[in-house]
C-alpha cells in the first residue's frame, strides 16, 4: 500500500496487480479497556482511545500490530473492545493515512456480546432487552413530558391571563377606594396559583447511542457463536428493529434461513487456531450454507490480520471461488459498515489505500521469482 | 483435477516395500534446489531415491512413466519439533535419546505432517534441561529405517531449565553446569543450542567451547541478530507473526547473510509452510523462503539427501496444484522414500 501526497499528478509505472485494500471487521486490534457489564450501558468509546500518532504512542507492541495490519493489506480495520462485559461500548472503523496514523471512518458501532452457554445466554439477552426497553421507556417518558409541557404552557397562559385580570381588578379597587366609593359588600378576590412545570426525565448520554441503534441510524455489532446465542440475536433484532450484524457465527449455518429472513449479515473468522494456523476444514461448507440461503457473509481475520491473505488463500485451495473470497474481504464488509462509497473497490472517489501484488493473485507469496523453460 | 489424480499409476500408491523398477515422474514443474520453479523437468526415481533430474532423460529399461498435473516440491523438513520424551528434574540428561521414542510413529501425527507436506521432522528433546540429550531425524510415515540420531541439545533458556530443587535457577547457574560438563563431551558432538536472549549468547561465548554449535533463537531474533551474522539459525514458526517489526527484522537478517531454518517447536506442522509464505512476503524472495523449510532446515539437522529434488536424495516429494508458497495451492499427494503415503481427497467438481 502506498500513499501519494501533493496535488500535481505524477505518473508512477508499476508492474503487478492493483487491488483495493481489504476491510477487516474483526481485527482484534483495540485497547484492552476494562469495564462494561450486561446490565449497564457502557459509554466507553473506542474513538476516544484511537492511537493518534504511531510516533508518540507508548505501546510499541500495539504500534507494531497496527503497522502489521497495514502491511497485511488491510485498508479499513474495525477496532473493537477486546475485553469487557457483554455490553462493551462503542467501537469504530479506522483507516490509515500516509503517515500511518489511524483515522476514524463512518459512524460508531454499538458493541454487544452474547455468551455461548445456555444458562447465561438468556440472562444476558434479557439484560439487553432491559437496556433497549429502558431506552424505549425513557423516550416514551420524554414524549409524555412533551405532552405535559404542552398542557403546562396552556395552563401558564391561562394563569398569566388570570393574574392580569386579578391585578387589573386590584387597581380598580384602589382607585375606587381613593375616590371614597368603597363598597360594603366587597368580595375578596383570590390570587391565582401558578401552575407547576412538569418534571424533566433524567438524562444519560449512552442512551442516545442505544436509541440511534434502535432507529437504525447506527449499527450494532453482536458477537455470538452458539446456536442459542444466535437465536437470541435474531430475536433482539426483530424486537427492537436493530441494524445488526453478527460476528463469530460458529453455528450460524444451522440458522441460515432465519438469518436470511432477518437480513442479518454474518462475519466469519478465518482464524480458529491461535498458533496462526489455517481455517478449519468445515469453514468452507459453513460459509457456503449461509450463502446458499442468501445470507450476506464477510470474512475477517478474527484477530490474526497478519495472516489474512494466506488464510483466505487456503480457503480457495479447499475449493472456494477466488472472486467470492475477494468480495468477502473487500466490498461485502465495506457494505456491512455502510462505507461502500469509500472502501472495497478501485474506483473514482474511493480510498487511495491500494494493494500492489506481484503476479496475478494476492494470495500468492511465490510470485516474485519464476523461471520458465518450455518443455 | 480429478483426472490428473487418476492418471497416477495405481502401483505408485502401494504402501509396500519400495519397488526396484524405476519411475519417471513428469510434473508440470518442479521446485529447484534454489527454490525457483522450473517447468518441463522430469524426475526419475528408483527404490527410495531420486536417480536423475532433468529434461529428456535417458531412461533405464522397464521405466514406467507417471504424468503428473501440478508442481512437484521436495518434502518439507521440520528443523526441530519438541514432541519427544522429557525429563524435567535434572539439569543434565545427556543420555536421553529421542530415537527411542517409538510411540511417535502414531499414525494420526504422521498424517498431520504428510497432509501439509512435511516429510521429515527433527525430533528434539524438550529444551527443559541444560543438556537435554539427543535428537533424531524421522521420515514421516516411515519405519525405523529412516530414523537417524542427529544433534545433541543444549539449552540456555533460563525460564525452562531453571529448577530450584536440582537445577540452576539462573543463566549463570546453567553456564556453571556447562563449564563442568562440556569438556568431557566428545569433540565430535554437534549441538543445537537453544537460546532466547543476547545475554545467553554472550554467556555461552564466554565459555569458549569448541564443539560445533548451531543456534536456535527461541524468542525471535531481535536480541541478537547481528551477533549471528553469516550463520544458519533456527527459528520457531510459533513466533513468526508477520508484523511490521518481524518483517523488517527478517529483511535485515537476510541482509546480514543469516540463513533461516524453521522448526515447529511445539506448534502445529502446518505452521511450517505458513512461516515460509510469510518469509517470502517479507523478503520478496521465494527461493530464500523455500530453503528455510527444505535445504537449510536439513543443514540445521546435519543431514543431506532431504529437502531437495536432486540425484541421490530421498524420493520425498509433494505434488501441489500450484507453487507451494501460493496459499491457494492444494496439496494433492505426498511421497516418502518413493512411496505415496498420503493422498488428499479430490476436490468435488463445482
Amino acid at each position: 500500500m502506498f500513499g501519494m501526497g501533493g496535488s500535481t499528478p505524477r505518473i508512477l509505472k508499476v508492474s503487478g496487480t492493483l487491488a483495493a485494500g481489504m476491510v477487516d471487521l474483526w481485527s482484534g486490534l483495540g485497547k484492552d479497556l476494562q469495564g462494561g457489564d450486561r446490565h449497564a450501558v457502557s459509554s466507553r468509546r473506542m474513538k476516544d482511545n484511537l492511537l493518534l500518532g504511531t510516533a508518540d504512542a507508548q505501546d510499541q507492541q500495539l504500534v507494531s500490530q497496527i503497522l502489521g495490519v497495514r502491511d497485511a493489506g488491510v485498508a479499513l480495520t474495525y477496532l473493537s473492545f477486546s475485553s469487557g462485559g457483554m455490553q462493551r461500548g462503542l467501537g469504530v472503523s479506522a483507516s490509515f493515512n500516509v503517515q500511518n496514523l489511524l483515522h476514524a471512518e463512518g459512524a460508531e458501532v454499538l458493541e454487544l456480546s452474547l455468551p455461548g452457554d445456555a444458562v447465561s445466554v438468556h440472562a444476558t439477552a434479557e439484560g439487553f432487552r432491559e437496556i433497549f426497553s429502558d431506552a424505549q421507556a425513557w423516550r416514551d417518558s420524554w414524549d409524555e413530558y412533551d405532552g405535559k409541557l404542552e398542557k403546562y404552557k396552556e395552563k401558564l397562559e391561562k394563569y398569566e391571563k388570570e393574574l392580569q385580570e386579578y391585578l387589573d381588578k386590584k387597581d380598580e379597587e384602589k382607585k375606587e377606594s381613593a375616590a371614597g366609593q368603597e363598597s360594603k359588600d366587597k368580595k375578596e378576590e383570590k390570587l391565582p396559583t401558578r401552575p407547576k412545570p412538569p418534571k424533566k426525565p433524567q438524562n444519560k448520554s449512552a442512551r442516545d447511542d442505544v436509541l440511534a441503534a434502535m432507529d437504525g441510524k447506527s449499527l450494532v455489532r453482536l458477537e455470538a457463536h452458539s446456536f442459542l446465542a444466535i437465536q437470541e440475536a435474531i430475536a433482539l433484532k426483530k424486537e427492537f428493529g436493530l441494524s445488526l450484524f453478527l460476528v463469530g457465527g460458529d453455528d450460524a449455518h444451522q440458522l441460515a434461513s432465519e438469518l436470511a429472513d432477518a437480513q442479518i449479515p454474518v462475519v466469519l473468522s478465518l482464524s480458529t487456531d491461535e498458533s496462526g494456523g489455517f481455517p478449519e476444514q468445515d469453514m468452507l461448507s459453513r460459509w457456503m450454507t449461509l450463502e446458499d440461503h442468501g445470507v450476506i457473509v464477510a470474512l475477517s481475520s478474527g484477530g490474526l490480520h497478519k495472516d489474512l491473505l494466506f488464510m483466505a488463500g487456503q480457503l480457495i485451495a479447499q475449493g472456494a471461488d477466488s472472486e467470492e473470497v475477494w468480495s468477502a474481504l473487500t466490498t461485502i464488509p465495506a457494505g456491512i459498515l455502510r462505507l461502500s462509497e469509500d472502501f472495497g473497490r478501485v474506483r473514482v472517489g474511493q480510498s487511495g489505500s491500494l494493494l500492489l501484488f506481484e503476479g496475478a493473485s494476492p494470495f500468492d507469496a511465490s510470485a516474485a521469482v519464476r523461471a520458465h523453460k518450455p518443455r | 483435477m480429478l483426472l490428473s489424480l487418476l492418471l497416477l499409476p495405481a502401483a505408485i500408491f502401494l504402501q509396500d516395500a519400495p519397488r526396484p523398477s524405476p519411475w519417471l515422474l513428469r510434473p508440470t514443474a518442479i521446485i529447484q534446489p534454489d527454490g525457483t520453479l522450473l517447468e518441463g523437468h522430469e524426475v526419475l526415481i528408483q527404490g527410495d531415491r531420486i536417480v536423475k533430474v532433468g529434461v529428456d532423460l535417458e531412461l533405464p529399461d522397464g521405466t514406467r512413466i507417471a504424468e503428473l498435473s501440478g508442481v512437484l516440491s521436495p518434502g518439507f523438513v521440520d528443523a526441530f519439533a519438541f514432541l519427544g520424551p522429557r525429563e524435567d528434574y535434572r539439569p543434565v540428561t545427556s543420555s536421553l535419546r529421542t530415537a527411542d521414542a517409538r510411540s511417535l510413529e502414531a499414525k494420526d501425527l504422521d498424517e498431520d505432517r504428510l497432509s501439509v507436506g512435511v516429510t521429515s521432522f527433527h525430533l528434539m528433546p524438550r529444551p527443559t534441561n541444560v543438556l537435554s540429550g539427543w535428537g533424531s531425524l524421522w521420515g514421516s510415515g516411515q519405519s525405523e529405517a529412516r530414523v537417524k540420531q542427529s544433534r545433541a541439545s543444549l539449552s540456555l533458556l533460563p525460564d525452562r531449565v531453571a529448577d530450584r530443587r536440582l537445577g540452576p535457577d539462573s543463566l549463570p547457574g546453567a553456564l556453571e553446569i556447562l563449564q563442568k560438563e562440556l569438556p568431557v563431551i566428545p569433540k565430535s558432538t554437534h549441538f543445537l543450542n537453544f537460546i532466547d536472549t543476547g545475554e545467553a549468547l554472550q554467556g555461552w561465548r564466554s565459555l569458549q567451547d569448541d564443539h560445533a554449535h548451531h543456534f536456535v533463537a527461541m524468542d525471535g531474533i531481535f536480541d541478537f541478530g547481528g551477533a549471528l551474522a553469516n550463520q544458519l539459525v533456527g527459528l520457531p514458526t510459533a513466533f513468526s507473526f508477520l508484523d511490521a517489526r518481524t518483517a523488517e527484522t527478517w529483511r535485515r537478517l537476510k541482509k546480514a547473510n543469516i540463513q533461516f531454518a524453521f522448526g515447529t517447536a511445539q506448534g502445529s506442522p502446518l505452521t511450517l509452510r505458513l512461516a515460509a509464505m510469510k518469509l517470502s512476503r517479507a523478503t520478496k524472495n521465494p527461493a530464500f523462503a523455500m530453503q528455510s523449510i527444505t535445504t537449510h532446515a536439513a543443514a540445521l539437522v546435519g543431514v543431506s539427501g532431504i529437502g531437495v529434488i536432486a540425484p541421490g536424495a530421498y524420493a520425498d516429494l509433494v505434488l501441489w496444484s500450484g507453487h507451494p508458497l501460493d496459499a491457494t495451492s492444494r496439496l494433492k499427494a505426498t511421497m516418502v522414500s518413493g512411496m505415496t503415503v498420503y493422498r488428499a481427497n479430490p476436490l468435488e467438481e463445482k
